[in-house]
């Protein structure tokens, strides 16, 4: 017990072993209860089980009917991630009738105790106006990284399959377009 | 918690001073980096779309909106940058003053809240550059050396925590567990770089199912390894290499950044030995 690091730091100091202690708790707890509140982080990246998928969705964005946006011509993926995620979270927000999946599934796990957090609903959650103000912000985004003066965008789903030896387009279909004004 | 603390030999202000300043000059080039990722909070483009879910520090944040405040305006998102640059910059140069590295603290917090939130996904590889500044936060030499071992702690938790979780959840008996997690997050890179050697790797990946699966349970396994830690340091300078293939492993296989963790891999380093030799 006394060679542990803990009763050490408690020896040494007794507000930084409380400190010490509180996140290790809160630390533990989230992990139980399996909820991440920053910065008590639960690792569990890759545990969940992963189901068969028949078919796996890409995003593609043309700029100005003639350039393809291919992320991975971007060396960083902090730029991939910026280019990628907002434009997939988007669309997630329309496949869910334009309603943020946060708010889904927060109402589907609190049912009528939801009303109890609505006040916090802006928060959370993004509204119509954010939504419409997606694409003029998406188009201004892809002009910083791009140094491509940006008219128009086109972004299309790709949907693909995978065989024994590939990935096989199946399907493409247009998802939204933008002009600028 | 293991009983190594008791063989720990603490490193002396001079020491402290030294590390810091490889710290911060590691977390400068972070911040570069970012620079040229276009990822700053004034090269956001004052984004609109927000991902807090369902952790209540983000809402917290977007509460008092500060992320839209900072992002909303050129001028402060440029202030909020340079801020955060010379926090780090001074405390790079004047490691002891605490002033610096709280002033950074704070700031590197805001700008990972916002980073993440904007980015509509909650990504943790950036939490060890926050982390790892803290202990520089306290005076006495003695508790930064019990804060830099806690961080060391929090370095071996976050492996074997990613292992329990893949244990208990008995992700590691589904079939084809690895093979489904890089058909998911290599076919946006198979799409658009078809001709690359990668591409012909998660091809050959493709035919050959058992090697991906394999290499999902034996990076579960390596991650268990670090439970080790907690008991011993002996084999630390062996965890050092698995935390670099590690992150390696999951770029490969998954397409995940996981490289910017590496900043905690410092706590595994032995830095009397290290500083004797560059003597």
């Amino acid at each position: 017990m006394k060679g542990t690091f803990l009763y050490q730091v408690w020896q040494h100091n007794r507000k930084l072993c409380y400190i010490l202690t509180a996140f290790t708790m809160l630390t533990v707890c989230g992990n139980l209860l399996g909820d991440e509140v920053t910065p008590f982080f639960v690792w569990g990246m890759y545990s969940e089980k992963e189901k068969p998928v028949q078919q796996y969705e890409i995003l593609k964005t043309t700029i100005n009917d003639s350039t393809v946006v291919n992320v991975y011509d971007y060396y960083t993926t902090d730029t991939r991630f910026y280019l990628y995620s907002p434009l997939a979270y988007y669309k997630k927000i329309e496949d869910n009738n334009n309603v943020d999946p946060t708010v889904s599934f927060l109402q589907s796990k609190l049912h009528q105790h939801y009303d109890k957090i609505d006040f916090l609903e802006r928060s959370f959650s993004n509204t119509g106006p954010q939504q419409q103000a997606f694409l003029d912000w998406y188009a201004r985004y892809l002009q910083q990284v791009t140094n491509i003066p940006v008219h128009s965008l086109r972004m299309e789903v790709i949907k693909a399959h995978y065989t024994d030896q590939n990935l096989v387009t199946d399907t493409v279909h247009l998802f939204a377009t933008w002009e600028k004004p | 918690m293991g009983k190594t603390v008791a063989h720990i030999s603490f490193y002396t202000p001079w020491e402290r001073k030294r590390i810091a300043r490889i710290v911060f000059a590691l977390l400068l080039g972070a911040l570069v980096w970012s620079f040229f990722s276009n990822t700053l909070l004034h090269q956001l483009q004052k984004p609109v779309i927000k991902f807090p879910y369902v952790d209540p520090t983000y809402w917290i944040m977007h509460y008092l909106g500060i992320p839209e405040l900072i992002t909303g305006n050129f001028v402060m998102a440029c202030t909020f940058d340079t801020a955060l640059f010379a926090s780090c910059i001074l405390s790079f140069m004047y490691p002891e003053k605490r002033l610096y590295c709280w002033s950074f603290i704070i700031l590197y917090f805001i700008y990972f809240i916002t980073f993440n939130t904007f980015g509509t996904h909650h990504t943790n590889h950036k939490i060890g550059f926050l982390f790892i500044a803290i202990p520089f936060t306290v005076a006495d030499y003695k508790s930064f050396n019990f804060l830099w071992q806690g961080l060391r702690y929090f370095l071996l938790f976050a492996y074997a925590d990613a292992f329990l979780w893949k244990l208990f959840r008995l992700s590691w008996l589904h079939p084809d567990q690895g093979l489904l997690i890089m058909k998911k997050n290599v076919a946006a890179f198979l799409y658009f770089e078809p001709n690359t050697l990668q591409a012909g790797l998660y091809r050959w990946s493709l035919q050959h199912p058992a090697w991906v699966n394999g290499a999902y349970l034996v990076g579960m396994l390596l991650e268990g390894l670090f439970i080790v830690g907690f008991f011993t340091r002996k084999f630390d300078h062996y965890l050092f290499i698995l935390s670099i293939l590690l992150p390696v492993g999951f770029y490969l296989m998954a397409d995940a950044n996981f490289f910017e963790f590496l900043i905690l891999n410092l706590t595994l380093i032995n830095f009397h030995k290290l500083f004797v030799r560059a003597q």
